[in-house]
Order: structure tokens, then sequence, then C-alpha cells
């Protein structure tokens, strides 16, 4: 358990709970028990929280609030579909469409249905359609050499690419890799999203994998960043989105074996 | 952190059969008013947007009263409403401030930690300050008092990255209010052995 892992583990127990007993921090929890440092800054960390948790809650409430809250809802409700169309229940089931007195009864029972209709289609596509992923482009470099490990190290299930065949219908490989992969796999299970990875390793016998996720929410650059945005343990990393999916590439090596892979990118003119 | 559920956090009773329960808006807002408004000033750090929120929540709440079908469920219900309301105002993206990464806590005498009277106004920057992926993971667990698995399921999100937005939005925290003690301390200790020194 390297020291960034432990600091993790230490960070998601609450103190007071049976949180060590949970199996992601079994291995804290071995740690803990065979060294006293860690175990003095578990504590540390711990007093801490406590002190944070009770000043968190201590916020000074308005007087009059409940009245105020119940005074203005009952007024507020008779527009209330205002409120609830804006709306910060997107999941739950519709309320009813707006009525308006005077509009014509089958007007009003053809909006009816079209809602009706509208919402059973928008709730199936909520059902079926693949959750995007939410991430922030650090914590994604940081996954990202996770996955190349765990691809690394475990057997995978790759599957070769047919000859000729560059990349997947509906994972680009990204236009700057200047190497034809030679395989790919279905890392959904690995990165919980949806997402493939491309074996980049060359004849050389250098390492590299692209990852190609799509419905992917992140910020990222729009283009390779040039040098690697994260580089520990021997791998550089960078991400980029580009043709509508994310892009992270991974690369046991240096800053030149990163470069490498990428074709040079034309610095953007002066603004 | 679940044992000191004030009067305001306790849970309406009633029916748990799954038919409709008798939860009027009244006792919502008697049993939950003060925690929801907590929980959104320190989403909102302001006031004013604190009290919008509470009221918004409890709007949709009214609307949506009918889909409460477990009255345990009516605190972490609430929650959800709020915290939906809270995103859809905020649109903008910001990235951690790193500055607090290179922070050690291991180089924190114990007494600064045992002693620290928190700072409610430094506090209040230091949540604001985070972006509100970390932020509310954060308020999930001091607020909520929720486990890392559970924040993971609330959010759908996968444990590991919950972890590390966690780990991340604490050492954050531990920067913005331990290094000015530190410093404090620091500054008292130099003028101490100035003086001792006669100079």
């Amino acid at each position: 358990m390297d020291q960034i892992d432990l600091r993790k583990a230490m960070d998601a127990c609450r103190s007071g709970s049976e949180d060590l007993l949970l199996p992601e921090l079994a291995p804290l929890a071995e740690h803990l028990a065979s060294d006293s440092a860690s175990r003095r800054l578990f504590d540390c960390l711990l007093r801490f929280d406590r002190r944070i948790s009770g000043a968190i809650r201590d916020v000074p409430v308005p007087a009059g609030l409940a009245e105020r809250i119940l005074a203005r809802v009952p007024i507020a409700s008779g527009n209330s579909n205002e409120a609830a169309s804006n709306d910060a229940f997107d999941d739950a089931p519709c309320p009813a469409p707006v009525t308006e007195p005077n509009r014509r009864r089958m007007g009003r029972r053809g909006w009816m249905l079209a809602t009706v209709a509208a919402s059973v289609v928008v709730a199936v596509s909520f059902v079926l359609w693949p959750r995007p992923t939410e991430l922030t482009a650090d914590e994604l470099l940081s996954h990202g050499g996770e996955w190349a490990k765990q691809l690394w190290k475990q057997p995978t299930n790759w599957t070769p690419l047919a000859a000729g065949q560059r990349e997947l219908p509906n994972y680009p490989l990204a236009a700057p890799i200047v190497v034809s992969p030679s395989r790919w796999a279905d890392v959904a299970r690995l990165s919980e999203s949806n997402a493939v990875a491309y074996d980049l390793t060359t004849g050389g016998g250098q390492r590299a994998i692209l990852f190609v996720i799509r419905e992917a929410e992140i910020e990222c650059n729009p283009t390779p960043p040039i040098s690697p945005q994260s580089s520990t343990e021997g791998l550089m990393i960078g991400c980029w989105r580009a043709q509508g999916v994310v892009y992270v590439l991974v690369v046991d090596g240096d800053e030149r074996s990163y470069k490498s892979l990428l074709k040079s990118i034309p610095a953007p003119p002066f603004a | 952190m679940a044992d000191d559920a004030s009067a305001e956090d306790r849970l309406p009773v009633g029916d748990s059969t799954g038919a409709p329960i008798d939860l009027d808006l009244p006792r919502l807002v008697a049993d939950h008013a003060a925690v929801l408004y907590r929980y959104a000033y320190r989403l909102t750090g302001s006031v004013a947007d604190a009290e919008d929120l509470t009221q918004q929540t409890f709007l949709i709440a009214h609307q949506k009263l009918s889909q409460l079908r477990e009255p345990a469920g009516a605190r972490g219900w609430l929650f959800a409403v709020l915290r939906r309301a809270y995103l859809k105002s905020q649109r903008m993206t910001r990235r951690l401030p790193l500055a607090g990464s290179a922070f050690e806590i291991e180089s924190v005498p114990d007494e600064i930690v045992d002693e620290l009277i928190v700072d409610r106004e430094l506090l209040r920057a230091a949540i604001d300050e985070l972006p509100d992926p970390y932020k509310l993971v954060l308020m999930s667990f001091y607020f909520e008092d929720l486990s890392y698995r559970e924040i993971a399921e609330q959010f759908e999100l996968p444990v590991g990255t919950v972890m590390s937005r966690l780990s991340r939005a604490k050492s954050h925290l531990r920067f913005r209010l331990l290094e000015p003690e530190c410093a404090a301390v620091a500054d008292r200790r130099t003028t101490a052995s100035r003086q001792q020194g006669g100079v």
C-alpha cells in the first residue's frame, strides 16, 4: 500500500465507525496493526475529523425559518408546475401537466397524452442509455494509470484487430496517435464506464495503452498534451477530448517514449 | 458522527408497509428545515442562498410528497432534492486548488489539532473553494454521516473515485484550517526566542 493509497483509506474512515471492517479498508487495518507511526497519524486525522464534523454542522439557523417556508409554500404551490418543471427532481415521475381553464378540452387531453408519452420516452431513455462518466481530469489521469497497471498485471481478454482494421466503429482511434494498435479490450467493467483499451505496445516492447471513453463528462484539452500531464511510477499519462470521446494515453516509459507515440502538434497561433 | 441527532434530525414516524404515508409539509418542515438549511449553507456559503435553496427544496417536496413511501427515507430524500436543486443552479466548473497537496498533517503538533478552534469564516471559505464534485462528497461524509460505499452508491461513482475526492477535499480543509495555526505557533516561538535572546 503506497502512501497515497494509505492516506485515501485513512480519509475514508469515519470517526467512531466500524469502517475499518469494510473489505476495501482491510489493507489499512493490517497496516495500522503493525505500524505505530501510521496509527498516530490515523488518530490525528480522526481527531481533526471530529472537530470539523462538529464545526460543519454548527450553522446558526435564522429565526422564523420554518414559518417563512410554510408561509411561502401554499402561495407558491398555486403556480407549482413552474417550479416542478425547472426541475430538481428529473428522475421522479412527471407531475400533472400545466392546465389552463380556457383551453379546449380535447386540446388539453392531447397535451396530457403527449406529456405522458414524452415522459415514458424520457424514462426509457434514462434507463437504457449508458450513464455518463463524471470524473475530473485529475481523477481520470490517476485512474488511467491504475487501469493500465491492472491490464498489464492480470490476464486480459484482448481481441486482435482484423487485418487492415485500425479501430472499432464507435471508438475512434485518436488521429494524433502514430502507432496502429494490434488488439483491443473491453474495459467497461474495469473503468466502470463505456470504454475500450487499445494496446499500443510497439515492436521494441515499449508498453502503452490508449483508453477511449464514450459518454464521459470530463473537461479536458481538445488536443493531446505535448508533455505528459502525470508522470508517476514510471507511467507517463495524458488525456484529451476529441471526436466526442475522451482519450487517456498511458505509456510505460519516459517523456520521450510518450512523445514518440504522438504526431507533433502545431502550436496554436497567437491570439 | 451519527450520535448527535438533534430534534430537527429525527425522522418522522409512519407506516412502513409501502402505502402512501401520512406526512404533511408542516411536519416535514418542523423535522428537517434546520438541518437542510445548515446543509444548504455549507453548499452555497451564503445565508440568503441557503434559505432560498431550503425554500425551493420544500416547494418541490410539497409537489412530490406522494412519491415518498418510506418515512425513514424522508431525510435522505430531502437531501437528494436539495442537492439536485443546488446543482441545477451551478454551472461553473472549477479545478480543485492544489495548494493543500504539499501540506503534511504529520508535521502538525498534536496540540494544534486538539486545541483547534475552527474559524467559521475560514471554514466557509475553504468549503466554498472546493469544486462541487468534491464539496458534495465531503458534505455527504460529514453531514449525512455516510460511508464511502454509501456515497458511491448515492452518486453512482466508483468507490475509488469517492475515496480520492474525499481525501483531496479533506486535505484541502486541513491545509486551509491548520496551516494558519502552524504559522501562528511558529511566529510565537520565533518571538519568544528573540525575547529570550534579548533582541
